[in-house]
């Protein structure tokens, strides 16, 4: 490393200011405002959120639902979009240019137009669904449901899974595989020995994204489903903004516990990233 | 018949014609290497060789086998690229034994032969090491030992050492022309560096434009420049055109050029008698500058309005001319290369 003088270490801190001011202002101390009413309730301070929370059904199951349609749509936005990535890489640059554009578009394209336009395709008379009910692929299939949510998402995460992982597919060079195809290896073996495990990192790294994505979703699945999904998100909003069960304090800690299912999975990719970095 | 026949092969993208019906053959056991400036279709007639882009028309034939829609990895043969490519998630040893897994052999055969390739590129420390650890001239060997484990019938090599530093890459370029003896390997190596054409080949072919301008012992390509084009590439030749060899030497009726190289000139102060070689040409000198390059002294002479670069090898007790000084340059007439493009 090139040793960086006092001097410029001071203007680099100052020139990073206006920034750290920024997260201070918009995330450290929001986060530290909700952590402080989360150990709070109407009359005094105690845990008694958390433990609310940890012993209430309906909650953990709210968690529970949460997590799974993050972890499926996660795995459903990597299972589509690495291969699709994979190919996009193989064609011209202005096409690759313009399904950029329009994943960044689509990835983006979240909350109730996106509730709305699932709804005109998808719901139970969506133009969508009769199609596929009058050719007999479809019998019964109802959009506002956790299957519905899941598909919901899954438009997104897999525009977010190609954006994400089309970057690190860079790594893949056209010689790496063209070299293991000259020493013997079919298609299977180079993914498998080779392209994967170069990728992997950033597989990892993608899917965290994508399932802390899903889990802060709430627009998309309060537009779709209203108040009968039981995401974390949804009964987060409920407690704060609704007038019949309003705790602010509840809905607090229940936001603590979101931030610490985000960051648990990340520290724990970072020491695994880590130690593998030491292995070398 | 030729160990590797190329023949009549054509490739085009879309509407560029990169080569066109081009010939070529390579003995078994030797080295051909491939030269000429940047896009004239090396590459693209190594990749073709290599089965891994496809020729309009044309026949590969290697070791009496006709290869042209074989696929790359049952051709039998071995690529070594510019920039490794090698698989960054393997350790050096992983790297090698890839190919040899992919072909089921079994372990204990496995290990045999990585274990010799390894010791023959001298890899013993860095065995276990991963691609980013390595060096560049380490990173080269590896792709080089891992083309050799397989043992192909056919390596080649695009352009490998031009990433590397002049020093490894000289390292490099002896090293492989030794394994080329220990091992006996039949290669078509390609370069834009004329040492390296010279002293590696068997057979040096220089390509121009998708062609081959001429095919050849490096000997003959360094003598006897069949154009001037080859002349350029092989650096440094003095060149006449006919007016000018009338004019300075006074032969006339010439049709083609001549190179001649600065060493094969003779240059003598200017009150000496002409020598008595019969065949020789000569003419009257003023020098204009000297150079020392090492081995040579370089010595820029004027003939007329001509400049005419003469070497004399740096010995002691050589005498060098000085600035400003009258000579005389003769040049003996097998020292001359006609030529006729
Ligand atoms: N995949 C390709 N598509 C279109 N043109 C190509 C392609 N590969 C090479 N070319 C063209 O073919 C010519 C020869 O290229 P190449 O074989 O790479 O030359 P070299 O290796 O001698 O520098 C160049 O004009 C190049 O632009
Ligand atoms: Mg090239």
């Amino acid at each position: 490393m090139i040793d960086i003088s006092a001097k410029t270490r001071i203007l680099a801190w100052l020139a990073a200011m206006p920034f750290l001011l920024v997260v201070l202002m918009f995330e450290i101390a929001p986060l530290l405002a909700v952590a402080a009413n989360s150990i709070q309730t109407e009359t005094s301070f105690s845990l008694s959120n958390y433990s609310e929370i940890l012993t209430s059904k309906f909650y953990l199951g709210s968690f529970k639902v949460s997590f799974l349609i993050s972890i499926a749509t996660a795995l459903i936005g990597l299972g589509i979009g690495l291969p699709a990535a994979v190919l996009l890489k193989r064609m011209p640059g202005r096409v690759q240019q313009f399904v950029v554009i329009c994943s960044n578009i689509g990835a983006n394209f979240t909350g109730f137009p996106l509730a709305f336009s699932f709804v005109i395709m998808l719901g139970v008379s969506g133009s969508f669904t009769l199609l596929l009910q009058r050719i007999g692929l479809l019998e019964d299939f109802n959009i506002y449901s956790t299957s519905g949510l899941v598909i919901a998402y899954s438009y997104f995460q897999i525009q977010f899974a190609i954006l994400l992982v089309l970057p690190s597919l860079a790594a893949i060079t056209a010689e790496i595989e063209e070299a293991a195809h000259l020493v013997g290896a079919s298609r299977f073996a180079f993914w498998w020995r080779i392209g994967l495990p170069i990728l992997a990192p950033s597989l990892l790294g993608s899917f965290l994204l994508l399932f802390a994505n899903a889990m802060g979703t709430y627009a998309t699945a309060w537009a779709l489903v209203g108040g009968s999904a039981n995401v974390v998100t949804i009964r987060i909003g409920e407690l704060t903004a609704g007038d019949v069960f309003s705790d602010p304090y509840l809905a607090d800690a229940l936001a603590m516990l979101l931030v610490v299912s985000l960051i648990l999975p990340i520290v724990v990719e970072q020491m695994f990233l880590r130690t593998k970095d030491r292995d070398r | 018949m030729s160990y590797v026949e190329i023949r009549e092969l054509t490739k085009k993208f879309d509407t560029t014609t990169v080569f066109e019906n081009i010939n070529l053959d390579v003995d078994e056991g030797k080295i051909c290497v491939l030269v000429g400036p940047s896009g004239c279709g090396k590459t693209t007639l190594l990749r073709a060789v290599a089965g891994l882009t496809h020729p309009d028309s044309g026949v590969i034939r290697l070791d009496q086998r006709d290869v042209t829609k074989v696929e790359a990895k049952n051709r039998g043969v071995g690529m070594v690229f510019q920039h490794y490519a090698l698989f960054p998630n393997m350790t050096v040893e992983q790297n090698l034994a890839f190919g040899l897994e992919q072909k089921k052999l079994p372990r204990p055969e496995i290990r045999k032969k990585v274990d010799g390739v390894i010791e023959l590129m001298g890899l013993g420390p860095r065995a276990k090491a991963r691609p980013a650890a390595l060096s560049g001239g380490q990173k080269q060997r590896v792709a080089l030992a891992r083309a050799l484990v397989l043992e192909p019938k056919l390596l080649l090599l695009d352009e490998p050492l031009s990433a590397l530093d002049a020093q490894i890459r000289k390292r490099l370029r002896d090293e492989l022309k030794r394994l080329q003896h220990d091992v006996g390997f039949t290669a078509i190596f390609v370069t834009h560096d004329q040492e390296e054409a010279l002293m590696l080949g068997d057979q040096v072919a220089i390509m121009q434009a998708g062609r081959f301008v001429q095919i050849g012992a490096p000997a003959e390509i360094y003598n006897r420049p069949a154009n001037l084009a080859v002349a350029n590439f092989v650096g440094d030749f003095n060149i006449f055109d006919p007016a000018t060899v009338e004019r300075l030497f006074g032969v006339a009726a010439q049709t083609s050029s001549w190179a001649v190289r600065p060493e094969a000139i003779d240059i003598s102060p200017a009150d000496r008698k002409a020598s008595a070689n019969g065949g020789a040409v000569e003419t009257e000198v003023t020098v204009m500058a000297v150079q020392i390059l090492g081995a040579m002294v370089r010595h820029y002479t004027r003939a007329q309005d001509v400049m005419i670069k003469v070497d004399l090898l740096n010995k002691p007790d050589q005498r060098l001319f000085q600035i400003g000084e009258k000579a005389r340059i003769s040049i003996a007439r097998n020292a001359i290369a006609e030529m006729n493009e």
